[in-house]
């Protein structure tokens, strides 16, 4: 990047000031930026509502925006193939942290998913979401498409070492996010029709045994998911008050900070997994349409980013990336409008939190790094 | 050739996998993003209503406000039944800093029961802690002020505001008003638990209770505003209370008063009827109790007490109390030997002081030893002859006097509008026969026509017999309520009208003729032309040589005085009974109640306790 030879020596001559070249020469998507920016600041009023109007948690997630974009722009800058060369090291290392947590992780709400440093803690699960499919896309680059046998058996030894590692913290959220994650680059790796059909059939036939492993708390989880009425002030309380927020927002929703299953607490962790509810139920119809169609444009900058790159290590990166960004906004929903179980997944950018909200950043930031390579 | 084209093909095939796979990838996506859509706007678009009334039932909390209960006013508009407010001492758990600290020094200037602060730290394990909790209940006027000037110690304890039931006559009215209470199990599950929110008082016994559906009222509702834990935020609306209707008595509570202090320390009942009309100016029933007692919460222990006390203050003896009429019914069996033609004014029968059927066998003895000698009606009534009527029973037969003692409302219930009242009991052989599997024997006949034996009347009942006698054959439903609709009771006619007078007379000669067995409490008040008639019954049966001595026998089976009267004769105002148990001269307290009404003096004392 230091001995790169100046470009646009035609620009007008107000670029010539200093400081300009280096603007000029930045790695750089405003779509992409726009979209991120509207998605928080919906995230922001969301929060402030949810929080009961409670500046000081607005003002932490601000902290947290802050960081993200500064390492947003920082990877933006980076090269693809400087991520391809890390990929290997950032896996085992997320593969290291996760056992790590498995012995020494703190306990929040029944399960081993934190890492303590002094100062703050974080969730290495979250962190997998981004080295997975790095380490795929590093995998597979080389490979010849469509994959053989040998490299399908190696990248799902890839994929479910850490997927069943998350599992097991427990995090089945997260766990399958990342095995999703894992198969959406290698649908978008080319693998052949048949191998999907083929490998979707192996997870359709592990689902028994996935039941027989899962804790009685997250049995009692999928239970409560197929009929919430069976305990309505237990885990299917949940459930149903997210789905009377939801519901009760109509089509035109409550108002900001005026809806009542969110202000007078009947909505549970609304700053987080719920945040979706408390949109629902202060916006409603409108403001959720209008949120899906911020997702599906992120999604779709996201494909074309895809397809107009040549690499087939910064395209399986990009697409590993957009689809694990899908599943969890996918879940996510599902999960708090009632068509999936409750497992506990933030909502993508949206959700309070730090550690959700730096890594899909840096995501975005490898995006717009591969995005922006063609200029160099 | 394909083997040959495969590398030529590479490049171009990755570039179409690529564009293939990417339009198939946002074209799954667009579907499932679709899906979630499609979710939504089935809870927010058809399922709306459904989630919005379900936000709406958790958003609001219907709090509801009590009625004010209906007033009880007596026949000149004196307040009987009032409400007043109490205050409980309560505890905001949460706003406490200290509970046990708290609690220690509120015992300090409020004695507590132990099991109080047990009852209140239960309550308050099972609820909220910024919930409300009641630690005593309606506290007395120095707790009241021994915590107000202490107030400012405890943060989170404050006095809490019910209106509440009050009698201020005390005992006088409680058998006739009863009194209200918290509801118990058995009432939880009879009563329409939306009319008592707020409150669960209910009339337990007597006016409260007869009239608790108008006494009641319906309760208001504030709708509020609470958070999940039910934490009141702001209240969104009130629909106010309606307050139960007032009652009207035809009680006059200064009769009731010179009635119960005529009573003295005896047990008894007196009814006080208008024979007009039927409405009962006074009732009393001694010994009584305080009402305000139950209002206040009686503890089991001084519950326990009053239920089984030996002289039963609970029990209303005016209603309830069964006893022999003995005496007072010899005018219905005249009238009915009158009317059957089965005896004529001026027959005589020889009294010598016993009477035997056909002749032999046992003797039935007349209450004056050595008998009354000749006697015609009108000495018979006049001077309670036994034995005429032993003679006149035997004549009649147990059929034709059970039926007239029916016809003047013996034997059955009055309808008065007080609840509990008991129908006594007018014997029959086929009575006797169903309760007792036994024949009737001819002796009991004997006894059923001078009303001992197996006859019982309430003093009630007694009380209408007075009434249709004083009307000549015509009385109304006693009752209390004055806006209730006079009812007609069940006529008794007679072929010829002066049977009346013929037994009236006599009557009248009870009390004013110096052979009339009350003429010694009547002297001096042949103004006011009272006719009465006297009675004793017997508690226990005396074999057929024994003599009664009054003195002699243990209290509890001495015999009862009963009187029943109306004045004036002629046309008359009042009608009455009294009883009284073990013991003599009921007509003496009888005079002081009539020369009271019918002079009208005791208007002059002050009697209300509200001034």
């Amino acid at each position: 990047m230091i001995n790169r030879p100046p470009l646009y020596l035609n620009k007008p001559g107000w670029r010539r000031l200093p400081g300009i070249d280096f603007l000029a020469n930045l790695h750089w998507d405003s779509w992409l930026f726009l979209l991120i920016c509207l998605l928080l600041a919906a995230s922001s009023g969301l929060i402030y509502s949810a929080s009961s109007q409670k500046i000081i948690v607005l003002g932490k997630q601000g902290i947290h925006v802050l960081i993200s974009f500064v390492v947003f722009i920082a990877i933006a800058q980076f090269s693809p193939r400087t991520f391809k060369q890390w990929a290997p090291f950032l896996y085992a290392i997320g593969i290291f942290l996760l056992l790590v947590v498995l012995v020494f992780g703190t306990s929040s709400k029944g399960a081993q998913r934190w890492i303590n440093l002094p100062g703050f803690r974080f969730q290495p699960s979250e962190m997998m979401k981004l080295f997975l499919p790095l380490m795929l896309a590093h995998y597979l680059s080389n490979k010849t498409l469509p994959l053989k046998k040998i490299p399908i058996f190696v990248s799902l030894i890839i994929i479910f070492v850490p997927g069943l590692l998350i599992a097991k913290q427990p995090d089945l959220g997260t766990g399958i996010l990342v095995i999703a994650t894992g198969f959406g680059v290698l649908f978008f790796a080319g693998i052949r029709w048949s191998s999907i059909f083929k490998l979707s059939a192996l997870v359709l036939a592990g689902l028994p045994l996935l039941w027989w492993k899962l804790h009685d708390y997250q049995r009692a989880r999928v239970m409560t998911f197929l009929d919430p009425e069976r305990d309505p002030l237990g885990s299917g309380y949940h459930i149903i008050q997210s789905k009377i927020a939801i519901g009760s927002g109509g089509l035109y929703g409550k108002g900001w900070c005026h809806g009542t299953q969110a202000q007078l607490n009947f909505l549970p962790e609304r700053t987080t997994d719920f945040i979706f509810s408390v949109l629902g139920e202060e916006f409603g119809f409108i403001g959720i349409s209008l949120l899906f169609l911020l997702y599906f444009a992120v999604i779709f900058r996201g494909i074309l980013i895809m397809t107009q790159t040549a690499d087939t290590f910064s395209r399986l990166l990009v697409g590993g990336i957009i689809f694990s960004f899908f599943i969890c906004f996918f879940i996510n929903i599902g999960m708090v409008s009632g068509l999936l179980p409750v497992v506990g997944c933030p909502l993508p950018l949206v959700s309070y939190g730090g550690t959700s909200l730096v890594t899909w950043m840096v995501a975005f930031g490898m995006l717009v790094a591969i995005q922006s390579q063609h200029r160099n | 050739m394909k083997q040959q084209r495969q590398p030529f093909l590479a490049q171009t095939d990755e570039r179409f996998l690529t564009r293939q796979r990417a339009l198939v990838g946002i074209v799954l996506i667009g579907m499932m993003i679709l899906v979630l859509l499609g979710r939504v706007a089935y809870l927010q678009i058809i399922d709306h209503q459904k989630y919005a009334t379900l936000s709406k039932r958790n958003q609001f909390h219907l709090s509801p406000i009590p009625p004010n209960r209906g007033l009880i006013y007596d026949r000149q508009g004196k307040l009987l039944a009032r409400n007043v407010p109490a205050f409980h001492l309560a505890i905001i758990p949460e706003q406490v800093p200290d509970l046990t600290q708290t609690l220690d020094e509120l015992e300090k200037i409020i004695p507590l029961e132990p099991q109080q602060r047990q009852a209140f730290l239960d309550k308050m394990a099972h609820h909220a802690s910024h919930q409300r909790q009641i630690l005593k209940f309606k506290l007395s006027e120095e707790e009241m002020s021994a915590f107000a000037v202490n107030q400012y110690r405890f943060p989170g304890v404050f006095l809490q505001v019910e209106l509440i039931r009050d009698y201020p006559y005390g005992p006088l009215l409680a058998h006739i008003l009863g009194y209200v209470s918290e509801a118990n199990k058995e009432d939880l599950i009879r009563i329409d638990k939306k009319r008592y929110a707020g409150t669960f008082q209910l009339g337990k016994v007597g006016l409260e209770k007869y009239y608790e559906d108008s006494l009641q009222g319906e309760p208001g509702y504030q709708q509020i505003e609470t958070d999940v834990l039910g934490r009141e935020i702001r209240v969104m609306s009130t629909l106010p209370a309606t307050s139960g209707a007032d009652l009207h008595l035809t009680i006059d509570v200064e009769l009731q008063e010179v009635i119960t202090k005529a009573l003295g320390n005896n047990r008894g009942a007196v009814v006080v009827l208008d024979p007009r009309n039927g409405e009962i100016l006074a009732m009393v029933s001694v010994p009584s109790f305080d009402p305000n007692q139950f209002v206040r919460g009686l503890n089991q222990q001084a519950y326990q007490l009053l239920r089984q006390a030996a002289d039963r203050p609970l029990f209303n003896r005016a209603i309830q109390g069964q006893y022999p009429p003995a005496s007072t019914i010899k005018p219905i069996v005249a009238l009915a030997g009158l009317s059957t033609q089965t005896i004529n004014p001026q027959q005589r029968v020889f009294d010598p002081g016993f009477y035997q059927l056909n002749g032999a066998g046992r003797l039935y003895r007349d209450w004056q030893e050595n008998g009354h000698g000749w006697t015609d009606l009108e000495k018979s009534i006049r001077e309670s002859c036994d034995i005429y009527y032993y003679m006149l029973a035997e004549k009649l037969g147990i059929g034709q006097l059970s039926s007239w003692l029916s016809q003047v409302g013996l034997g059955k219930a009055t309808g008065v509008d007080l609840p509990g009242e008991q129908i006594g009991l007018v014997p029959s052989s086929a009575w006797k026969k169903k309760a007792l599997g036994t024949v009737w024997y001819p002796g009991e006949t004997l006894i059923t026509g001078i009303g001992q034996g197996y006859i019982l009347a309430t003093p009630l009942q007694i009380a209408t017999v007075a009434s249709y006698i004083a009307n000549r054959g015509v009385a109304f439903r006693p009752h209390f309520n004055k806006d209730a609709p006079i009812e007609n009771l069940t006529p008794l006619k007679i072929d010829n009208p002066n049977h009346w007078n013929t037994i009236i007379e006599p009557m009248r000669q009870v009390t004013q003729n110096s052979h009339g067995t009350a003429f010694r409490y009547f002297s001096g008040l042949a103004a006011l032309n009272v006719a009465g008639k006297t009675g004793t019954a017997q508690v226990f049966g005396l074999k057929a040589n024994e003599k009664y001595e009054h003195d002699a026998v243990a209290r509890h089976l001495r015999d009862h005085s009963l009187f029943i009267a109306f004045a004036p004769a002629d046309k008359p105002t009042i009608a009455m009974a009294i009883i009284l148990e073990n013991q003599r001269a009921s007509a003496g307290v009888a005079r002081q109640i009539l020369e009271a009404y019918l002079t009208g003096s005791y208007h002059d004392q002050s009697s209300s306790p509200l001034s």
